[in-house]
């Protein structure tokens, strides 16, 4: 049993703060468009790599999973809205990686740009095996008509992996944005992740090449195995925010006076905060726990996977709930971290497997 | 980071599990009920080598290191054993022996440990007071030196194995004037002039543990007795705190265990509606919920146990998290487990109700939980 970074990653996490720290500077106000966004995704992207962020989980020696999901977290503290669009745009598309063949991955020409997973249906099953997606076989192509929702990166991503059935097969479907016939209608007014570019998709008659399309003997396990890096998405996610809501609630409980004192020096603000670190280090050692599991292929890897995900995506909405009440009227400002983090964490809790699924698969283990 | 527990450790957890399914278990609603300690189960696990497991074998003890002591005390929570049994188990393995380990001379440990390590000898702890519990430096207790001795007068309450205790480390002021460090630590063997102890209390929980206070009139003890150096015991009582929140929470894991067990397998026998309530959502998320608290709150005691076995100093932080969290979020899971299993989950046969007023010492015993939040609100 080890519960500490190595010394190498230790300096990971340095050298990751220290990016984090300029790019800060450099990105004071630059995301004003969903170009910008898309840009730094690439650039992110770009940097991130070189310090190892995106490695596999289950072959990533000398950086252990736990450590790049603690990049993850950093990463996630930093920017939430970035995380995300680096995650689903990058880690979690390569998942369909394995289902692939080598000819198959080198027709995607995959770059910088990020890419977009479109699976979830306004109707369809929770557990995305009844999509509603119509073929027509046309000569060298398919036309695909249907709807997605909620796609995140889907305005700019280099692909759009939509996945629908066709004789009577589950099927993946590849294709650009530019296609004709396909319409992306971004959400406004969304509470969630201010900068994150999320979308509904709508293509009629939309021509999608013969040769990209994948057809996975086993779909489940391949949703499983994306579902599994989503959670991992949130958990991180939630951590992230977590951290910088008790850094902010501590500094103003410290540095902001009531009754002739700070008020941290208040027993009812001082034990609020007590909860908030409590329930953090116990999420955040839960964390790694599942990404250690995953990376030894232990038995209880997603069911680890799933525990870890309620437990930290609930602990994020609970302790930003707390913060707030500490925060007072300052808090209800648009777009004020805390406020933004109460929202954020129900999306995190809804995404991938969703909170309610999760817990049922759980239970199913646990009963079996 | 490694969250690999080793093969042999595995294989021990399994055999402790049967031992006390054999030897203890079976033995403990009888006792329960009739709010009694059972001493034969207690020699059992001296026998068996688990009253001294963390401590040399030049003491009779089984050289094991602080992970695999914690992995015992889950095991015995896993099996089934009672809360108050384990409960007596720790108060006097760690609070009491240990720091005769810790801090005593070598006489005091040729003397004391290898019948306290067979279970020949029963120990407690003496520190909290009527008027003294979470401000430990309030306490009323003195031990003035007269010559070779100190005389002792005061009283302790609230004392685990009290009435049934062969000796007591017990706490005092030697310097009644100063506050933390006018504290020492002393042995007190039954028996001894002016020592005694009052009748078990009734208590919610932990029934078959004995719980009294300890009285001091003018008792006259060696100056040998003194444990340590004069004017450390607050220290001492510090230290052995963290054993309280680790080895006195694993228990509480493996409980949490148990009654998952307990709860699936009842869930899937209890039909109503025409199929078993193992079906019901409502149900699931009991069970997953459980299981959630589960392997959150064992990563903690975990952590505190692999800090112990790295040498690292006082893990404040670390034990006022974990008795937090299993003191407070383990409620409502235990709640669940009982609720579960219904009107039955009520009665004293299914074992349910006994784990739920158990549990309500969690937030209570070794350092309420309000007082695990003053510690890690004052290191943030």
């Amino acid at each position: 049993m080890n519960f500490t970074f190595s010394d190498n990653e230790k300096l990971l996490f340095q050298s990751m703060g220290s990016i984090l720290a300029q790019e800060n500077q450099r990105m004071q106000g630059s995301l004003n468009s969903q170009k910008d966004f898309a840009c730094e995704l690439a650039h992110f992207k770009q940097k991130l790599s070189t310090l190892g962020y995106f490695n596999d989980f289950k072959d990533s020696p000398p950086i252990g999973a736990a450590a790049i999901l603690e990049m993850m977290r950093i990463f996630a503290k930093f920017h939430p809205s970035l995380f995300l669009g680096v995650e689903y745009g990058f880690r979690i598309f390569a998942q369909l990686y394995q289902w692939m063949t080598e000819s198959f991955m080198q027709s995607l020409e995959i770059d910088t740009m990020p890419c977009a997973i479109a699976f979830c249906e306004d109707f369809i099953e929770t557990d995305l095996k009844t999509p509603s997606i119509s073929v027509q076989s046309v000569d060298t192509h398919y036309l695909l008509s249907g709807e997605k929702q909620f796609v995140i990166n889907a305005g700019f991503s280099k692909w759009l992996a939509i996945n629908g059935q066709m004789d009577g097969k589950d099927t993946i479907f590849f294709l650009s944005p530019q296609t004709e016939g396909l319409e992306i209608l971004p959400l406004k007014n969304k509470r969630i992740f201010p900068e994150l570019v999320l979308a509904n998709i709508q293509f009629r008659n939309c021509p999608v090449l013969k040769k990209m399309v994948l057809q996975p003997e086993q779909m489940t396990a391949m949703i499983s195995q994306i579902q599994v890096f989503e959670n991992f998405a949130s958990i991180a996610c939630a951590l992230g925010m977590i951290d910088q809501c008790i850094e902010i609630t501590t500094a103003f409980a410290k540095t902001h006076f009531s009754e002739n004192k700070p008020m941290i020096a208040h027993q009812a603000v001082a034990f609020s905060l007590a909860e908030t670190v409590t329930l953090k280090q116990t999420a955040e050692l839960l964390a790694y726990r599942a990404a250690w599991m995953f990376s030894t292929d232990h038995s209880e890897k997603f069911l680890m996977n799933q525990c870890a995900k309620v437990f930290c995506t609930e602990a994020a909405e609970t302790i930003a709930s707390q913060c707030m009440t500490i925060l007072g009227g300052q808090v209800f400002v648009e777009n004020h971290m805390i406020e933004q983090t109460l929202h954020n964490s129900k999306f995190i809790q809804i995404a991938g497997t969703s909170t309610h699924l999760a817990r049922m698969t759980i239970a199913d283990v646990v009963l079996k | 980071m490694d969250f690999e527990i080793s093969k042999t450790q595995r294989m021990f957890k399994k055999e402790v599990i049967r031992f006390a399914k054999k030897e203890i278990v079976p033995r403990i609603q009888e006792h329960e009920i009739k709010n009694e300690f059972d001493f034969h189960a207690f020699k059992k696990m001296g026998e068996y080598g688990l009253l001294g497991l963390h401590f040399p074998e030049t003491f009779g003890g089984g050289g094991a290191d602080v992970l695999t002591t914690i992995i015992a005390g889950e095991a015995l929570g896993e099996a089934g054993v009672d809360g108050g049994l384990t409960l007596a188990y720790g108060a006097h393995s760690f609070l009491c022996a240990d720091t005769i380990f810790c801090h005593g001379t070598d006489t005091h440990r040729q003397k004391y440990l290898p019948p306290l390590i067979s279970g020949e000898w029963i120990g407690c702890m003496g520190l909290t007071e009527p008027d003294a519990g979470s401000d430990v430096a309030s306490m009323k207790t003195t031990a003035i030196r007269d010559g070779d001795h100190y005389v002792l007068n005061g009283s302790k309450i609230f004392i685990t194995n009290g009435p049934i205790a062969d000796i007591a480390l017990v706490y005092a002021k030697t310097n009644p004037e100063k506050q933390h460090e006018g504290i020492s630590t002393f042995v007190v063997e039954k028996g001894m002039k002016g020592f005694s102890a009052g009748a078990p209390l009734k208590k919610l929980g932990m029934r078959t543990s004995q719980t009294s206070e300890l009285f001091f009139n003018n008792c006259r003890i060696p100056v040998d007795n003194l444990v340590g150096q004069e004017g450390m015991g607050f220290l001492y009582a510090m230290q052995t705190v963290e054993w309280d929140r680790s080895a006195l929470l694993a228990p509480m894991i493996g409980g949490m265990s148990y009654a998952i067990k307990q709860c699936s397998d009842y869930a899937k026998k209890r039909y109503q509606f025409q199929r078993p309530i193992s079906h019901f959502q409502s149900t699931k998320y009991k069970m997953a919920d459980m299981k959630i608290f589960l392997e959150a709150a064992r990563s903690l005691v975990y952590r505190i146990a692999w800090c112990k076995d790295q040498g690292q100093a006082v893990n404040h932080l670390e034990a006022a998290i974990a008795k937090l969290f299993i003191g407070d979020w383990s409620l409502n899971p235990i709640n669940d487990a009982m609720l579960v299993h219904g009107g039955y989950g009520y009665c004293h046969e299914y074992g349910m109700e006994m784990l739920f007023r158990d549990n309500r010492l969690a937030p209570i015993g070794g350092g309420t939980s309000d007082i695990q939040k003053k510690i890690i609100s004052k290191l943030i």
